[in-house]
């Protein structure tokens, strides 16, 4: 549709909505042409396109510079393994973790949104790259806690760490309030979080209920998990399964948070 | 995609509010199509052509954009304002598919090429498809039949229905059962927390099967001819075999493991609070009121290892005496 015929339907300035493919550069020669004339007499659009471009290239800085690693594989490592490395030992290889199906797709397809699409998903990038890169900083403040060194939130245990015989009982109970307090994950989820919590208005108040529904679905999972890892903390398994809990919350709030990108 | 796509557009004006079109393609495109809202479904032929038929608002219109091997489906909303459309689409069988929907339903019928196919408040069906196929919806059922090659699938709030596939398969739920049935593959991994867990299917030597579910039973079919290593975790379920097991090694109470056969493939069945059945192909998932009988079976390993617990239990015993005295 050309904005000729938009104007013939009552547009008030037909060339805003085309202000993003202009930037895309999937513009015909004779519609670029007529915007390019079109911005030399609109300051709004001229305006706008400015923002646009600032947008596109804070998007573009943000895809050029990933963050270093993404945080769930040393987060799950702590979790499974919660003893402090050892000084001077060989660092793992850094792990790359696929975003979920879902995720990956409506991520691709960010700059194909409008002008307001664009600009939520913009934000919603810079909120969570900042925050990512902000934790990836702080890998190195994420190991355990020096004993009696924890503070505890306030709904982070219902149960009293029992340690089993003969184990060391000191580095297991931290262990377990390691698992249960993990800053990082918890920095994570925050951000994650803020950036629902900020896009909540752009989804559809269905879709909102049941992404609340569910992610209360995960945090009884996650209050349960919790409880029993702290009555266990020598439980391998246990410590595997709260860990797995703790993904699920990551992976439903990334998809609800792209969610409010892509419907914006 | 911002500044690559050297596209041309092919505009197809809407006639009142059905469009209907049919265009030629180059072998080995793929098609795009993203919609807001209404349904799309897919059927496929044998011809290098795609046939769209759309019914919508007289005042919207349809492009069709071809970009080197992409095909793209775009919708012109006049101001903006998105507004239903309902796609009937006829493709090659050939050509891979990626679909998305905010507010309807997607189905897929026949393809042999990829798919991928995501909705957030619709049902999503991909009968057919080769190579790929990636299937989600946020609020919908999810249902990939027939599929040949890795089938990666999910739903938040519904559940998922995997049947006749072949090739790897992953399938992930928050609040929804998982049914796999008539799988063929050796790599399949599923979960969910609030539902239920049910798999019919090979297990084939040296393959990965994981099975997890938080709050719900987890069900898998094991043939007599299986060779398996069966791990079996809960925190408060129960195990159940409808089959005689018997347990090797070390058994902590509820997290165990034993060996069926050869023991070459690798069963993980997990459930934080629900019961874990093992079953024979074709026999129903019970509720849980199975008869089982296994029987545990120390290994010399775990009888030495047992028997130090006992000596250091007893030397522990004699120690708090003296202390007493």
């Amino acid at each position: 549709m050309t904005p000729d015929i938009e104007r013939e339907r009552g547009g008030d300035d037909p060339w805003v909505d085309r202000l993003s493919e202009y930037l895309d550069g999937e513009l015909i020669p004779e519609e670029r042409g007529a915007l390019e004339a079109h911005l030399v007499a609109c300051d709004s659009c001229a305006e706008t396109l400015d923002e646009l471009r600032s947008v596109v290239s804070r998007a573009h800085a943000l895809e050029d510079a990933p963050p270093a690693e993404d945080l769930w594989p040393g987060i799950a490592r702590q979790i499974a393994n919660p003893l402090p490395a050892k000084v001077g030992a060989t660092a793992e290889p850094r792990e790359v973790v696929r975003l979920p199906a879902a995720g990956r797709w409506w991520w691709a397809r960010r700059f194909e949104l409008g002008v307001p699409q664009l600009a939520a998903a913009a934000v919603l990038l810079v909120a969570l790259s900042a925050g990512a890169m902000w934790l990836a900083l702080r890998g190195t403040a994420l190991s355990p806690a020096p004993t009696g060194g924890f503070s505890r939130p306030p709904d982070a245990l219902t149960a009293t760490p029992t340690t089993a015989p003969g184990s060391d009982g000191g580095v297991n109970a931290t262990a377990s309030l390691a698992v249960v307090t993990n800053p990082r994950y918890d920095a994570s989820i925050a951000s994650l979080e803020q950036a629902l919590a900020d896009g909540r208005g752009r989804l559809d108040p269905k879709t909102l209920r049941v992404i609340e529904q569910n992610l209360r679905i995960i945090d009884r999972a996650l209050t349960e998990a919790r409880q029993a890892v702290a009555a266990d903390p020598n439980n391998t398994w246990l410590r595997s399964h709260l860990a797995a809990t703790m993904k699920r919350k990551v992976d439903l709030l990334r998809t609800a948070t792209l969610l409010t990108a892509a419907q914006g | 995609m911002i500044g690559t796509v050297a596209a041309f557009a092919l505009a197809v004006l809407a006639t009142g509010t059905h469009t209907d079109t049919t265009i030629t393609v180059k072998p080995g495109s793929r098609l795009e199509l993203s919609n807001f809202a209404g349904d799309i479904s897919v059927q496929t032929w044998t011809r290098s052509a795609i046939r769209v038929e759309a019914e919508h608002s007289s005042r919207t219109t349809i492009a069709i954009d071809h970009a080197a091997q992409t095909l793209q489906l775009n919708v012109n909303h006049w101001h903006g304002v998105p507004t239903r459309v309902d796609y009937q689409l006829t493709v090659p069988k050939w050509m891979a598919l990626e679909l998305s929907g905010v507010n309807g339903d997607i189905s897929v019928e026949g393809s042999e090429s990829e798919v991928k196919v995501e909705t957030v408040q619709g049902d999503v069906s991909v009968t057919g498809a080769a190579k790929l196929v990636v299937a989600s919806s946020v609020e919908g059922d999810v249902r990939v039949t027939g599929a040949r090659g890795k089938v990666e699938c999910s739903s938040v709030n519904a559940g998922l229905r995997v049947e006749k596939v072949s090739g790897p398969v992953a399938a992930s739920s928050v609040n929804g059962e998982v049914v796999l049935d008539d799988i063929d593959s050796d790599d399949v991994e599923a979960n969910t927390i609030s539902g239920s867990v049910t798999y019919d299917g090979t297990i084939t030597d040296g393959g990965s099967y994981k099975f997890s579910s938080t709050n719900g039973d987890v069900s898998v079919a094991v043939s007599a001819r299986a060779n398996a290593t069966v791990s079996v975790s809960t925190f408060s379920g129960e195990f159940a075999s409808e089959f005689p097991v018997t347990f090797t090694g070390t058994r902590h109470k509820k997290q165990f493991s034993f060996t069926l056969g050869s023991g070459s493939a690798r069963l993980d069945l997990e459930s934080f609070q629900g019961g874990i059945q093992l079953r024979r192909p074709g026999s129903p998932a019970s509720d849980g009121n199975y008869d089982y009988k296994y029987e545990y079976k120390m290994d010399s390993k775990a009888k030495e290892k047992e028997k130090e617990k006992a000596r250091h239990k007893k030397s522990g015993d004699e120690d708090d005496e003296q202390d007493h005295e």
